[in-house]
């Protein structure tokens, strides 16, 4: 019951040309953990987390989640899988055409066999645990804030009871209040309802607040992964350069 | 320079194989369970019902200048009485599917690359995948089915409406007899006219409903990435109705 990554290659084509975003990723997941992947923007981070819920096929190498093969799984399996895998979205990704219940309750309405009373009790409750009362219900996404539209999209996963929740910059955008706000949710998400979780983030004040481990993605491959207190007091430069935040080191500005 | 052709030929080839997967998946995704009633019901309201208006325009003022034009040019032959005849079956066989189809898919094809574009950088569409609903089952099927069931209505809708405008300019501005108008029309036209011109308007409908969620499942890069697609849609979905028209009407002479 983990997650493996075992030499993940995954490119894209633009305008022609071969973009190679992920060359031989290997990482391993451990259940009930919390890990956190930091790099750079545009560094594929984002990317790892979409194969993992094969939103993207790798071009090479193997993903599994609780002993399935995600990349060459049939289709079934993988939209069952994707009942255990709640995925965060950076932008939230509400449907704007619903209201916060019927977002929040999609998942259920659509796979499960619920009567909608029940739904709508899961969903209230659902709010409730990341700190949202019954007045959002019946608004529409484009009537709340970011920080709001971060907690729906977070009861949303949490609908469904995900085993694993994946989290796709979480704190990025928001007002540094909010973002640790969303910090301690990530936290108690994880020890309210034991979920794995894997964050992705380059803000690193959550990725030392939330994580039992770090890794760090460069080049296309994770080059260092520890606990936390590992992680800074690493002699590793690239990875020294990316936590002190400083544009002087081996890291170039220009890649 | 032949690198760079077939760099091109690769792309189109490209290009168009995704266009037929998504095609023959799209088609799948709505005939298999489950069945989306409301939200087909939802975009029958959105793409035949709020169509009514720039299709009843646009069809008005077509069989109008017909009947003009029509009435001007064969004056000189002295066969003016059958204009309502030419004017009914150029609208039937021809301008009411094809206008209504354009127009249709300025409207409405725009509207669905637009809409699922928007969600697609987003990452709704991402989104929904990820709770295991499959967006081409959620999205894009009742999308499709409502666009095949409307556009034949519509297009109906046309004939009539352009026939009407053909009588009031014929017998309010050329002067024909009404009654003649009418009896020359049933005289001329067979049912046949109705059905062939409406055979096409399914295709039609195909064509501007896949069109507008391939562009809008494709886009990507922000609100310029939807604003392309948009263009692309409509123009893919304009071209394609044409060429797609002329190649049916071949048939269907073939088979007469």
């Amino acid at each position: 019951m983990s997650i493996e990554i075992v030499g993940v290659y995954k490119s894209f084509r633009q305008n022609g040309k071969k973009q190679v975003v992920l060359s031989g990723v290997d990482l391993t997941i451990p259940t009930s953990s919390s890990v956190t992947i930091i790099g750079r923007s545009g560094t594929g981070k984002s990317v790892l987390l979409k194969l993992i819920t094969r939103l993207f096929f790798p071009d090479a190498g193997s993903i599994r989640v609780d002993g399935i093969e995600v990349t060459t799984a049939s289709r079934g399996s993988i939209y069952e899988l994707r009942e255990n895998i709640g995925f965060l979205f950076q932008g939230s990704a509400l449907f704007d055409s619903m209201t916060v219940r019927e977002n929040v309750g999609f998942a259920l309405c659509e796979r499960s066999k619920l009567a909608l009373k029940e739904i709508n009790d899961i969903v209230i409750q659902r709010l409730k645990a990341v700190g949202l009362k019954e007045d959002v219900l019946d608004k529409m996404p484009s009537e709340l804030s970011g920080g709001m539209k971060k907690r729906v999209a977070l009861a949303r996963v949490l609908a469904t009871d995900p085993k694993y929740i994946l989290y796709d910059e979480p704190t990025t955008g928001l007002d540094p209040i909010t973002a640790d706000a969303i910090n301690d949710l990530i936290i108690s998400t994880r020890e309210q309802f034991g979920v794995t979780s894997i964050v992705v983030t380059h803000d690193m004040t959550s990725a030392f607040k939330v994580s039992d481990y770090v890794a760090m993605l460069y080049g296309g491959r994770i080059i260092e992964w520890g606990t936390p207190e590992e992680i800074l007091k690493t002699q590793n430069p690239y990875v020294r350069q990316f936590v002190q935040g400083s544009s002087k080191g081996p890291i170039s500005m220009l890649e | 320079m032949i690198i760079f052709a077939l760099e091109n030929l690769r792309n189109a080839l490209e290009i168009t194989g995704t266009i037929v997967i998504f095609f023959f998946r799209a088609i799948i995704a709505a005939v298999k369970p489950p069945f989306r009633w409301r939200l087909t019901l939802e975009q029958m309201v959105i793409i035949g019902v709020r169509s009514l208006p720039i299709v009843s325009i646009t069809s008005l003022f077509t069989g109008m200048v017909l009947a003009f034009q029509t009435a001007y040019q064969i004056n000189r032959f002295g066969a003016e009485i059958y204009v309502g005849g030419i004017v009914a079956m150029s609208m039937f066989r021809e301008l009411g599917p094809v206008l209504t189809a354009i127009v249709v898919a300025g409207r409405v094809g725009a509207g669905i690359a637009a809409e699922l574009g928007s969600m697609k950088v987003t990452e709704q569409i991402d989104a929904m995948s990820s709770m295991g609903v499959d967006p081409l089952n959620y999205l894009v099927a009742p999308r499709f089915v409502a666009t095949v069931l409307m556009i034949p209505v519509l297009s109906v809708y046309a004939d009539f409406i352009g026939y009407f405008g053909g009588f009031i300019v014929g017998v309010f501005k050329v002067g024909l007899n009404a009654g003649q108008f009418i009896d020359r029309t049933i005289q001329i036209v067979a049912p046949r006219d109705i059905t062939t011109g409406l055979a096409k308007t399914f295709v039609f409908g195909a064509i501007i409903s896949l069109v507008g969620c391939f562009m809008g499942f494709r886009s990507k890069g922000g609100a310029s990435g939807v604003g392309q697609a948009t263009t692309a849609a409509v123009v893919l979905a304009s071209i394609l109705i044409l060429v797609a028209d002329y190649f049916m009407t071949s048939i269907i002479y073939l088979m007469e």
